[in-house]
């Protein structure tokens, strides 16, 4: 006889226990005094053989009765000591009976349908049948495997077959890989001391990859047998998808979404691919899959503007971030845990520039504004990563516009402003917006006046005219070097007196010294204004390479933060409170312009990314 | 008196204790009838003459019709004697569930007896042992021999072993006499031992009467479980499971009850046994009333 679980009969001294209880019930006993005891011990003595047999009748009995239920927790197995004759294997085997090990496969693969059923459910049926059909002497082990190793005890053991197939039922595929190895090793060291008929049998998909390690031979007699499938079936799987970044730096990855979707095929196919948005399928494209090979494919998600706006533009804070989110997903296979994959990302926005001309003709050459439309919009590409609107300065309406949708205004050859404008444009200002100031064509500074009252840079017309022959740039800015931009080749015919007032500071000088680009804080924002027209009959600026870099960097100058200075914050700083504090605080913290929840002119929303730029202490 | 209170007194004035069958022996002249010849008014017999007799003593109306001498004899009537024996045992402290001790029960079964034997105008004496005779108290004819008799009892501790067999045997050797021995003890013991110094008493032509004196747990054996006796007389313990012995503790001390009744009742022998929780003075009014001495 051996015992399935041997360890419990280290129990067994417990049987001893009813015992040691009635040899303990004597110090329990009641004290009486009675008054003779020649009756009792007479009574006694003659009741005693018979109660004493059946007290120890009934103790034997408890303790045979713990006994038996340890031994029988212990999961005795009957063997035969020699040979049986009703038993065939018996005669085959030295020790009679037979050994047997089932592994159980529980790794991913094991939950593929086949024939109505997953492998893991046929595999339990098999294991089923096989348990039943074990004779009483035959010994039997299981342990399920995918990764590792998992056994009922500390270690692999024999069992009961009804333990066994209590595991079997417990251990349902998971999603882990197949490695046969563990199993195995554990499975050929319990078998090692064995004298009987020995069979490890695996109850797996027979996965090519399986065995990832060379493993060692079992021991002579020992067989290895594996569950025979059907072929496999076809499956597919997605195996990720992710947002498609754009190729160049003037086109939008938020204004053409697409996702880069991966495919994994059994076998050559072909399948549908459905494209989900939230809850509602965009549509269906059909896939030819490669088999046994990853394909890929690109869908294209709608336009940011159908796109339900986020939580943030329902407060009005400003345009939202598109973000788009759904799933991929292919037509239920084989295996339909792997045909779904959730996507979900987000845009952030691209800075905005208002830019109001005054002359009709500004767009067209050559004004500055031919160029600069096709600096920001011309072709369909965005040179600059800015969004651009365009807008004349007469037609706006001063009072319903919404300057503070965008980060930065270009007021370029402003011909007449009226006071409604200037009162705008100073509070988009103070409240942290960027103006850049580009002067007419002639060179005149009386379409300036009425900005002189705040403008934190003085403009005046030029003493007499001057022929300006090259650039110096200052230190800083965001390029780090000019030489390649030729800035001696750049030629301004005429020009303005630019005095920015204290707290201001001039970026691009002419040779001779005269300030050509004078930034300086007012509130909350930066004021930049360029001393000369852009256009290309007042130079050739606007046709050099240099005037992108130009634009780039004025841009980038009125995104830094205001100047830190008492002195300048004395000064210049408008008595401002409430909601220009903190917006300012607000600008300080995310070093963007103000936002407000409101549609441009031209109704339009861009987006792109930002790349904060730290403060630049030189500035102040 | 401690033993005899006003109560019980009054209880006793309606028994009498008179010997069914014995004659007094003594000198002093008293109620009971003795089976000597002495002077008294009742005629007894007629005997012949034998030198010696006194002259006045002849029937001279006899040796008229008959020429011969005949002597008259008269019965002679003498006080009985009484003697209580009490056994003073350890056994007789044992007292259950409340309820108060044998020995004070025989105590006041012993005053009770002396009482009545005093009231009819006969001598009652007092022995007490346990394995061998401890107080002893000669009989005497008066109610001041109560006082005695309860300042002995007063004195006297149960405790020892019992030896009832040879007890007796020593008290018998102090009753000369024919008298009226009253046994008061529990009579737990060997039965039979017991029954044969009883009756050897017996043979001595004493009037015997057997109060037996018990506790009725000694009785009921009401014990449950695992239990450890201690016995009263000899102090040693006995383990038992009392649940499994309890059935054969009855049926065995009924069983003793019974061979006593038949025993005294085959040797015309007074006995009754007396249980803690009935009032001793109905038992006892019982006994008399059924012909007791």
């Amino acid at each position: 006889m051996t015992f399935s679980d041997p360890a419990v009969l280290w129990a067994l001294p417990l049987g001893a226990v009813p015992l040691l209880l009635h040899l303990l019930s004597r110090r329990r006993a009641l004290q009486v005094e009675f008054s003779d005891l020649s009756l009792l011990r007479r009574v006694q003595a003659q009741a005693l053989p018979r109660t004493r047999l059946r007290q120890w009748l009934l103790a034997g009995a408890r303790c045979a009765a713990v006994t038996l239920l340890i031994a029988a927790y212990a999961g005795p197995v009957l063997e035969p000591q020699a040979a049986v004759p009703e038993d065939p294997a018996g005669a085959a085997g030295p020790g009679g009976g037979m050994d047997l090990v089932l592994l159980v496969d529980r790794s991913y693969s094991m939950g593929v349908v086949s024939q109505g059923r997953t492998r893991a459910a046929a595999a339990r049926e098999a294991a089923a049948g096989l348990l039943r059909s074990l004779r009483p002497y035959d010994r039997v082990a299981c342990a399920a495997f995918a990764e590792g190793v998992e056994t009922a005890g500390p270690r692999l053991d024999w069992m009961t077959p009804r333990a066994c197939q209590e595991l079997i039922d417990r251990s349902p595929p998971g999603w882990g890989a197949t490695d046969y190895g563990p199993a195995l090793r554990a499975a050929y060291a319990l078998l090692v001391n064995s004298r009987r008929d020995r069979a490890v049998l695996l109850l797996s998909d027979g996965a090519a990859h399986g065995l990832r390690a060379d493993m060692p031979p079992p021991e002579p007699g020992t067989g290895l047998y594996c569950l025979s499938w059907p072929p496999p079936p076809f499956n597919a799987a997605v195996l990720s998808a992710r947002p498609e970044r754009a190729g160049g730096t003037g086109s939008s990855a938020a204004d053409q979404p697409a996702l880069r979707v991966r495919l994994w095929a059994s076998a050559d196919a072909g399948s549908a691919l459905d494209l989900w948005q939230e809850r509602a399928r965009l549509g269906a494209s059909s896939v030819a899959l490669r088999g046994q090979g990853e394909t890929a494919t690109s869908l294209s998600l709608p336009a940011p503007t159908s796109v339900k706006a986020s939580p943030d533009d329902a407060r009005g804070v400003g345009a939202p971030a598109p973000t788009w989110s759904g799933r991929v997903e292919l037509r239920p296979d084989a295996l339909p845990a792997d045909d779904a994959c959730y996507y979900s990302f987000r845009h952030p926005r691209r800075p905005r520039l208002l830019v109001l001309y005054g002359d009709p003709a500004f767009l067209r050459s050559p004004h500055a504004g031919y160029f600069l439309h096709d600096l920001f919009a011309g072709g369909g590409r965005r040179l600059l990563g800015w969004d651009a609107d365009f807008a004349e300065s007469d037609r706006l309406s001063w009072s319903g516009s919404r300057l503070a949708d965008y980060d930065a205004v270009a007021l370029a050859e402003p011909q007449s402003l009226s006071a409604s404008a200037a009162a705008a444009l100073e509070a988009y200002v103070r409240q942290g917006g960027g103006l850049w100031l580009q002067p007419p064509g002639r060179g005149e500074a009386a379409a300036l006046k009425v900005l002189s009252r705040w403008l934190p840079v003085q403009v005046s017309a030029a003493a007499e005219p001057e022929l300006v022959q090259g650039l110096r740039v200052g230190p800083g800015g965001p390029f780090s070097s000019w030489r390649e931009f030729e800035l001696d080749k750049v030629t301004l015919t005429r020009r303005l007196d630019l005095a920015p007032r204290p707290g201001g500071r001039v970026w691009v000088r002419a040779p001779s010294g005269a300030a050509l680009l004078a930034t300086a804080g007012y509130g909350a924002g930066r004021v930049a204004v360029w001393a000369a027209p852009l256009d290309a009959v007042s130079g050739n600026l606007p046709v050099k390479p240099v005037f992108a870099a130009l634009v780039s960097a004025s841009l980038s100058l009125l995104r830094e933060p205001p100047a830190r200075s008492r002195s300048s914050r004395r000064r210049w700083a408008s008595p401002s409170s409430g909601p220009g504090r903190a917006r300012r605080r607000r600008r300080r913290g995310c070093g963007c312009a103000p936002r407000r929840g409101a549609s441009p002119p031209s109704g339009s929303r861009t987006g792109g990314w930002r790349s904060p730029r730290p403060a630049d202490p030189a500035s102040t | 008196m401690r033993y005899l209170d006003p109560v019980a007194l009054a209880k006793l004035r309606s028994l009498r204790l008179s010997p069914r069958r014995m004659t007094a022996e003594g000198h002093l002249p008293g109620r009971h009838r003795s089976s000597a010849r002495g002077i008294s008014h009742e005629f007894a017999q007629h005997r012949a003459y034998v030198p010696g007799d006194e002259i006045k003593a002849i029937d001279w109306k006899v040796f008229a019709r008959q020429e011969r001498f005949y002597v008259r004899q008269y019965q002679s009537e003498n006080i009985l004697t009484g003697m209580v024996l009490l056994d003073a045992s350890g056994s007789m402290a044992y007292a259950a569930g409340g309820r108060p001790a044998k020995w004070e029960n025989a105590c006041r079964l012993a005053m009770a007896v002396s009482f009545l034997v005093l009231a009819e105008g006969d001598s009652v004496g007092l022995a007490t042992f346990d394995a061998r005779p401890r107080e002893f108290v000669p009989p005497r004819a008066s109610f001041g021999q109560l006082e005695v008799l309860d300042s002995a009892l007063d004195r006297c501790r149960p405790e020892g072993e019992t030896d009832l067999a040879a007890a007796l045997e020593a008290a018998a050797a102090r009753i000369r006499r024919r008298s009226l021995v009253v046994l008061i003890s529990d009579l737990l013991g060997d039965c039979e031992a017991m029954l044969k110094v009883i009756k050897a008493l017996q043979a001595r032509r004493h009037e015997l009467m057997v109060l037996q004196v018990l506790d009725p747990a000694e009785r009921d054996f009401g014990f449950e479980g695992p239990t450890v006796f201690r016995g009263l007389e000899d102090r040693r313990e006995l383990f038992c499971d009392a649940s499994s012995l309890q059935e054969a503790y009855r049926e065995a001390f009924s069983r003793q009850q019974r061979l006593y009744e038949a025993g005294f009742h085959g040797a015309d022998i007074s006995f009754l046994s007396f249980f803690s929780d009935r009032p001793w003075e109905d038992d006892l009014a019982r006994l008399l009333g059924r012909g007791a001495p």
